[in-house]
């Protein structure tokens, strides 16, 4: 191999360390002015009147949009599903923090300054805080067309296969509890969202820091209600989305952005304050569930039942998607063809929740394991064991919900449990493992004890949805790779390089990648979902191997000699039965400012599969109710790696992970959910003098796969799960360090301190 | 014509002086604006990210007489007369040349979406200044300060202690 998982120096490396890089914040075009929005300071109230009129007269304000400003077919919406209902702005305030105005203004100042103007008078209303309030008989609601605050779902969220009487008849123990995550986890990239939008007549340009242009466009028609070839989408460098600058659902800042440009007849930037970040824009869903299991003496799983609710605040936007994500999780983790769910998405007075990576399994993946962890420990079973007989292997079949045309799948990825016992034995489990509820190590004085923890989570969407590249060549040899990919970290588009690169065998820096537009490039559902290496190198693979097949056709009439013995090396052709015979591309093929195109069209699949498992240490201090992660071992299969770097870095995203059980909260106001801690200094994360030690093992199982795979040589990445196992891995571990269950996320030392002396009062 | 007096400061970026009136005016700079705010929106020196505005991610880091520190929360009105390096003023001005910080990230892919690491970079740079061989734990002290959600954690360390490690074998 020339350039699949060889280390090299990763594209806008230069840009980065020289701080030429561009950021949308950085963009300047001419005439532009700043937008800001004025936020509702009550969780749920009608405006019963606005006044503009002097904050529209002052110099240097040049739009205030409200309500009435904006069409009765304008939403928040992907067109799809849930039904329209959620208008950008509204006379009825649903959250605090909904929008009242939009402000346009030459600077941020000012247009503070306008918003203190802006006479307002509120109608208040009786708010619904949570799930609990929300479901009541007498609730009040929300919207007009989602009866018992629920949001009705296209998705297929109430299943039953298999027969579950029968699983139920033959477990040898049945398993249940109710669980739930509130923590409000903010995805957080440390580049707030930001968009610059403009008008061109009835054509819209946006430029933001946007992670999926093509997907975020379609969301963006949606719901200003204009076709999707009005829109031209770009994104320059993108600081990190982890999911929140998808905009597949939450399309706030965007939609905001363009109604304000539209009326301002300006360019506006508009940038989210941190505040908003944290306060406005979107968090991880809180989730509900009843989990009940049956399990074997044997430790195969009998039957599965779920029945989960999902906060969506008031916005109903991917809930219904992330919860169809997660409904693989119960084969995940069950192997089992006896299978319920039902969930629902409830309407609340609350900030969005949105996508965020380990979208939908991460939340039921942390829930099941608390049953899961039940079930093992009274039936005497390792964990290592359960999650290795319970795992979607190579081959197995599976019910993928999310597919109900065609939902029985056989799964492409490799053999998980393999890797699961690999790493189990690489990091010394049997070892470190002394059994449930009993800890690794105790310090003399009982103060402080160690225990350990693993746990696995994945998904089957690795593959999903269509990816669309081109790839061209020139009369010089020079490659251009056409993609929409967007590059937010992951190097998505160094992969694509190299893929390309080694499919065309020439050298990474004859190859230039194409600006990120939705203009220049061929629509792509884009990096999200751990898709990237799978569905886009895919697509890039074949552009370039569709690339070759047209070349070599047009060489053959042009040389004379059969196609099938023509190669490509280096931008020039060469006889197969006599390499040293070459061809330049130009003049006799190609002109030299001519080029031939090759095109990768891949629609999606559901049938592979990835997981991420990690093992991990903790040691508690019983006094102080506190606990340290001393040590993770990160355990991924690539299927072939393609850029060690990228694998490393995007592996090293589990910390995350463990934030959601160590420290990370959003903390809302009980009385009208708003967000108390909308700042860096109040929400926790981890800091570069505060990780623990780690370890990677990363397995390729389908390494000695050729170019014709299914997948791109072998590839299909490490995705995001990475940032899933580590919860339920730190729960399990404080379990077996100190014996005690703790259930709400984040595990903070009211709550360790609360569980130690219920344990010593039993 | 009309007349004014006129209050000024100077700055010296990256080797360069430049003036800056301050008022009310639309010309002049606010006396409330933030370095943050001056560098990248008057000086043009757009290195420096502004992750927060909170004073707490270190996005914004740069080195103002000889120490870190986060531009957004330092009002250009108080760096009268100081000396300030930015990303911007790292690589050799008249080569372009890397120095060996920027070119170690670079090495060992200290970074990933990259708007943290201007600051990444600058925080470790003001350090290394400072002390010619730091302890990996100086290291993630320095950094501490840094927020990056992506986790690179472990390979900007490893950048910022190749860096060192070179310095030592250098000796």
């Amino acid at each position: 191999m020339r350039h699949i998982g060889i280390a090299s120096k990763r594209l806008i490396g230069e840009q980065v360390v020289t701080g030429r890089a561009q950021y949308t914040a950085d963009l300047r075009v001419p005439h532009m002015k700043v937008g800001r929005v004025m936020r509702s300071p009550y969780a749920f109230a009608e405006i019963t009147s606005i006044d503009t009129s002097a904050a529209e007269a002052m110099e240097g304000v040049y739009a205030v949009v409200t309500y009435k400003d904006v069409g009765e077919n304008v939403y928040i919406t992907n067109g799809f599903t849930p039904p329209r209902h959620c208008h950008p702005l509204s006379n009825i305030l649903r959250y605090v923090g909904d929008a009242v105005a939009l402000v346009v203004a030459d600077t941020e100042d000012l247009a503070d300054e306008a918003m203190e103007k802006i006479q307002v008078r509120y109608r208040v209303m009786e708010p619904v805080l949570d799930i609990d309030q929300a479901l009541a008989p007498d609730a009040p609601q929300l919207y007009e067309g989602f009866p018992g605050n629920i949001a009705p779902a296209k998705n297929n969220l109430h299943f039953e296969i298999g027969d579950m009487e029968q699983g139920w008849k033959d477990a040898d123990g049945i398993f249940e509890g109710t669980y739930e995550m509130k923590t409000g986890q903010n995805p957080l990239p440390v580049e707030p969202p930001t968009v610059l939008t403009y008008w061109e007549g009835d054509h819209l340009y946006i430029k933001g820091s946007i992670a999926a242009i093509a997907y975020c466009q379609q969301n963006v028609q949606a719901s200003l209600d204009i076709p999707y070839e009005n829109i031209t989408t770009e994104a320059p460098c993108v600081g990190g989305s982890f999911g929140s600058k998808l905009f597949s659902g939450i399309v706030h800042p965007v939609v905001y952005s363009a109604l304000m440009s539209k009326k301002a007849h300006y360019p506006v930037l508009y940038t989210y304050t941190k505040e908003e970040h944290f306060a406005c824009h979107q968090i991880r869903m809180t989730t509900r569930a009843h989990i009940k299991l049956g399990l074997r003496k044997d430790g195969i799983a009998t039957a599965i039942q779920v029945e989960e609710l999902a906060e969506a605040g008031y916005c109903a936007a991917t809930q219904e998607f992330m919860l169809s994500v997660g409904t693989v999780t119960l084969p995940f983790l069950c192997k089992t063809n006896n299978q319920k769910f039902d969930a629902d998405v409830v309407m609340t007075n609350k900030c969005p929740s949105g996508s965020f990576r380990g979208y939908g399994y991460l939340e039921i993946t942390a829930l099941m394991f608390r049953v899961i962890c039940d079930a093992c420990e009274a039936m005497g079973i390792d964990i290592v064991d359960y999650v290795s007989k319970n795992c979607v292997d190579h081959g197995d079949t599976f019910y993928n919900a999310g597919n109900p045309a065609h939902p029985w799948e056989v799964s492409g990825g490799p053999v998980w449990s393999e890797l699961f016992r690999m790493g189990a034995e690489k990091w010394g489990w049997k070892d470190k493992f002394k059994g449930w509820g009993v800890p690794t190590w105790v310090s003399e004085d009982g103060r402080y004890a160690r225990g350990v923890g693993m746990a696995v989570a994945g998904q089957n969407h690795v593959g999903g949805k269509p990816s669309n590249t081109n790839v061209e060549i020139t009369g010089l040899g020079s490659v251009l790779i056409s993609t929409c990919m967007t590059e937010f970290g992951a190097g998505v588009r160094d992969l694509y390089r190299k893929i390309v690169a080694e499919e065309l065998d020439c050298p990474l820096e004859m190859i230039r990648m194409s600006p990120t537009s939705t203009d220049a490039n061929p629509p792509d559902f884009g990096s999200t979902g751990s898709r990237s290496t799978y569905a886009g190198g895919l697509s890039a693979l074949w552009a370039a191997k569709d690339l070759k097949k047209k070349l070599f056709q047009l060489a053959s009439e042009k040389l004379d000699i059969p196609a099938d013995d023509l190669g490509l090396k280096n931008g020039m052709l060469y006889r197969l039965s006599d390499p040293k015979e070459t061809y330049p591309l130009a003049p006799r093929i190609l002109g030299k400012v001519d080029a031939l195109v090759g095109c990768g069209h891949f629609e999606g699949t559901h049938n592979c599969t990835m997981y991420n498992c990690q093992f991990l240490d903790v040691t508690v201090d019983k006094k102080m109710g506190t606990f340290t992660v001393n040590d993770i071992f990160n355990c991924a299969d690539a299927g072939r790696i393609v850029d060690p770097s990228g694998v490393q870095n995007q592996l090293d995203g589990f910390l995350a992970g463990l934030g959601l059980a160590t420290f990370e909260e959003t903390i809302f106001d009980e009385n009208d959910n708003r967000i108390v801690n909308p700042n860096m200094i109040d929400y926790k994360t981890a800091t570069f003098n505060d990780v623990p030690q780690h370890g990677t093992f990363v397995c390729e199982s389908f390494k000695e796969m050729g170019d014709d795979s299914y997948l791109p040589y072998g590839a299909f990445g490490v995705g995001e799960p990475t940032i899933s196992p580590g919860g339920p891995a730190i729960r399990m571990a404080i379990y077996n360090a100190c014996g005690i269950k703790l259930n709400d996320y984040p595990f903070l030392p009211d709550q360790i301190l609360k569980a130690l002396k219920e344990k010593e009062a039993r | 014509m009309k007349q004014c007096t006129k209050q000024y400061i100077t700055l010296q970026v990256n080797g360069r002086t430049y003036s800056l009136t301050v008022g009310d005016g639309q010309n002049n700079m606010p006396p409330q604006e933030t370095l943050a705010h001056t560098l990248r929106d008057r000086l043009g020196l757009t290195g420096a990210k502004i992750g927060c505005d909170q004073g707490a991610c270190g996005c914004c880091t740069v080195i103002m007489n000889g120490r870190a520190i986060t531009s957004c929360m330092t009002f250009t009105c108080d760096c009268d007369g100081a000396e300030i390096t930015t990303i911007e003023g790292l690589a050799d001005a008249a080569t372009g040349r890397l120095s060996d910080l920027q070119q170690s990230f670079i090495d060992h892919a200290g970074y990933q979406c990259g708007f943290c690491t201007p600051g990444v970079i600058m925080s470790a740079e003001a350090l290394l200044r400072e002390k010619e061989q730091p302890t990996e734990e100086e290291v993630r002290e320095a950094l501490a300060g840094n927020y990056c959600r992506c986790g690179t954690h472990y390979t900007a360390v490893e950048a910022v202690m190749a860096c060192v490690e070179q310095r030592r074998s250098a000796k």
